[in-house]
């Protein structure tokens, strides 16, 4: 795994940019001159670290940092599929996340991870070539080491950079993002805290070149205007994120000709 | 491949070939549909379909269906067409317009009351779902001391479907669970939930109602979560909580209560929403697709909207991706389709909730 220093983490942050200003202790209070526990703007998102190659006996991998959230992804294959299924002219991709027993505060309190599993993969199939390797099945494996809050969005984004690496065809990366509601405000890239304060959440996994939303989802009560606003808002912060998984990718090669 | 139905192919393909090819609309019972096309079928597809120039050989084609639903749905190249061509001239095979719901019928209290608290059955076409509704008295989360619990589990049964016959139904049955989850039950706090968790609470800290929601699927032909939401709402306003008196306690201990036989609450349902799954089909979305029409779709998005006309959860199947926009235009079409849902739902459920009354 790459050190944390290695590189100077990149951030991102959407424009559509209402800062807001005032340093205040961190409540979650409705209040428009409210700072993020983190000192983060509402509209600013946590510094992105992505790497590549974590994992040396996998046909790809990758691992990202988003704050505390830290996400290992290993993709092994395409190999062939498992006899007892059936001939497929496609290919098939298999989803697992799981949790490390010191992913979160209170022992195995990671989220369903069944219920992940199938998120990622709703949010891949989509991007990936399924065509260009019929018979076999493509293993997408998700440890998060370190639960910090929006952790589907990064496992998504991870992933997608892992399948990348491993040289499977795709359509374009997926992007991830979520925006937490908390009172009036939207608040992209929440963290832990601020998940469990708030009133509705919405995610979005999205091919940005392609403009194509693979997976999005949204919980609590939303007016249309605020679903929109959101969107606008999700859309802008997974294109800007597709670009570092980009220059991610890049990185390694760039080394290399050194 | 339910392995029964294919000893059937052979019987069929003696002599019903014609008029089942022909019949675009499947019978009430489809399960001859499921099974592969007769082997002549296929041969004379080959000759008009584009798609499959590649000779396949009938036994090899048994095998090429993608999995998960068209696995189910046994359609040929030329009922694929019907359909898709149908709904880009607002005429579905049934008849109906892309934004039209089939008939739909409630019937509440279908299960006895010593069983559950509140019991429905929603039938949507050939769609059958039973949900029903437990209570139980038992001790809030920590982080949520002033709520109560809710639990929605559903079942496929495999009697709908043999392809739900062990696993087969359990990626099904999560998903719609998770679906539901969403949909009714709002985030993690529970803010902007359709069942008020607050109202469940009885003694703060101590003691509330746990409601365990299941749903089943009786007999499925598409649109099996528009019908669970129907349900679980109609289940929910059947449902009678026994009322609670609370003996005074001191404030550490677990305080005793009683359970009265006689008064029942009823559960307010104003607040739960109707789900909505626009099925997009080519270039359009239709409503209350069937099983043949959903085989077809790219994608589908399921909108709650409750009555005030805010929406309080989305989720998306299917694998094609959607832009932006279309999303936005179709959960503004869901919340426009939404207003009729809710009060036709409403009088269903008021017309069920008085024929029952009369049968006592």
């Amino acid at each position: 795994m790459a050190g944390k220093g290695a590189a100077t983490p990149a951030t991102y942050s959407p424009s559509l940019t209402t800062v807001k200003g005032k340093k205040k202790p961190p409540i979650f209070a409705d209040d428009a001159n409210w700072v993020r526990s983190d000192g983060r703007h509402f509209h600013q998102c946590r510094p992105a670290f992505l790497r590549t190659n974590a994992v040396n006996s996998a046909s790809g991998s990758a691992y990202a940092e988003f704050g505390n959230t830290k996400v290992i992804v290993s993709v092994f294959g395409p190999r062939e599929s498992k006899k007892a299924m059936m001939y497929s002219d496609v290919g098939r991709l298999n989803c697992n996340v799981s949790y490390t027993t010191f992913a979160t505060v209170h022992r195995n309190q990671g989220s369903d991870s069944k219920e992940l599993s199938s998120m990622l993969y709703k949010a891949l199939e989509g991007a990936i070539i399924l065509e260009s390797f019929p018979k076999t099945t493509v293993d997408v494996f998700a440890l998060v080491l370190e639960s910090g809050g929006s952790d589907l969005p990064v496992i998504i984004s991870c992933a997608s950079l892992a399948l990348a690496d491993a040289g499977i065809l795709l359509y374009d990366l997926v992007a991830a993002v979520s925006v937490s509601c908390l009172g009036k405000n939207l608040v992209i890239d929440p963290i832990l805290e601020e998940e469990s304060h708030q009133d509705g959440s919405f995610m979005i996994s999205c091919m940005p070149s392609r403009n194509e939303i693979s997976q999005l989802t949204l919980t609590g009560e939303w007016s249309t205007p605020k679903i929109s606003e959101a969107m606008e808002l999700c859309l802008d912060a997974c294109s800007k994120l597709a670009k570092i998984m980009r220059s991610s990718l890049r990185e390694p090669l760039s080394a290399s000709e050194e | 491949m339910p392995f029964p139905l294919l000893n059937i192919a052979p019987l069929n393909s003696t002599g019903s070939i014609l008029p089942h090819k022909i019949d675009p609309v499947p019978g009430p019972c489809n399960f001859t549909n499921i099974t592969q096309k007769p082997q002549g079928a296929l041969i004379s597809q080959n000759l008009y379909s584009p798609l499959s120039l590649t000779l396949r050989s009938p036994a090899k084609a048994l095998f090429t269906t993608p999995p998960a639903i068209d696995a189910m749905v046994g359609l040929s190249v030329g009922e694929k067409h019907f359909i898709k061509g149908g709904i880009e001239q607002d005429l579905r095979t049934d008849g109906r317009k892309r934004y039209t719901y089939r008939p739909i019928y409630v019937e509440t209290g279908v299960i006895p009351q010593a069983r559950a608290n509140g019991s429905a059955r929603v039938k949507l076409g050939a769609t059958d779902v039973i949900a029903s509704v437990k209570a139980e008295l038992g001790k809030p989360s920590p982080s949520y001391p002033d709520k109560g619990k809710v639990l929605i589990n559903v079942d496929c049964s495999p009697t709908a479907e043999p392809a739900f016959e062990g696993r087969g139904g359990e990626e099904l049955s999560s998903e719609l669970s998770v679906a539901l989850q969403r949909c009714l039950l709002g985030g993690k706090s529970g803010a902007g939930a359709g069942i008020d968790l607050s109202s469940l609470s009885i003694v703060e800290g101590k003691i509330c109602w746990d409601l365990y929601i299941e749903g089943l699927v009786v007999s499925s032909d598409g649109n099996l979560l528009d019908a669970l939401g129907a349900a679980v709402k109609a289940a929910l306003s059947n449902t009678a909580l026994p009322k609670v008196q609370v003996a005074s306690a001191a404030s550490d201990e677990q305080p005793e209560v009683d359970l009265s036989d006689e008064e029942f609450l009823q559960f307010d349902t104003s607040g739960i929403p109707a789900i909505i799954t626009l099925t997009k089909v080519g270039k359009h979305y239709i409503v209350d697709g069937t099983s043949e029409e959903e085989s077809q779709m790219s994608s589908a998005v399921s909108v709650s909207v409750n009555r005030q006309g805010r929406i309080c959860g989305l989720t998306k199947r299917g694998g094609a991706g959607l832009n932006p926009s279309v999303i936005l235009d179709m959960i503004s079409v869901s919340k426009h389709l939404s207003d009729q849902l809710i009060n036709k739902l409403d009088s269903e459920i008021a017309a069920a909730e008085a024929c029952e009354e009369d049968e006592f």
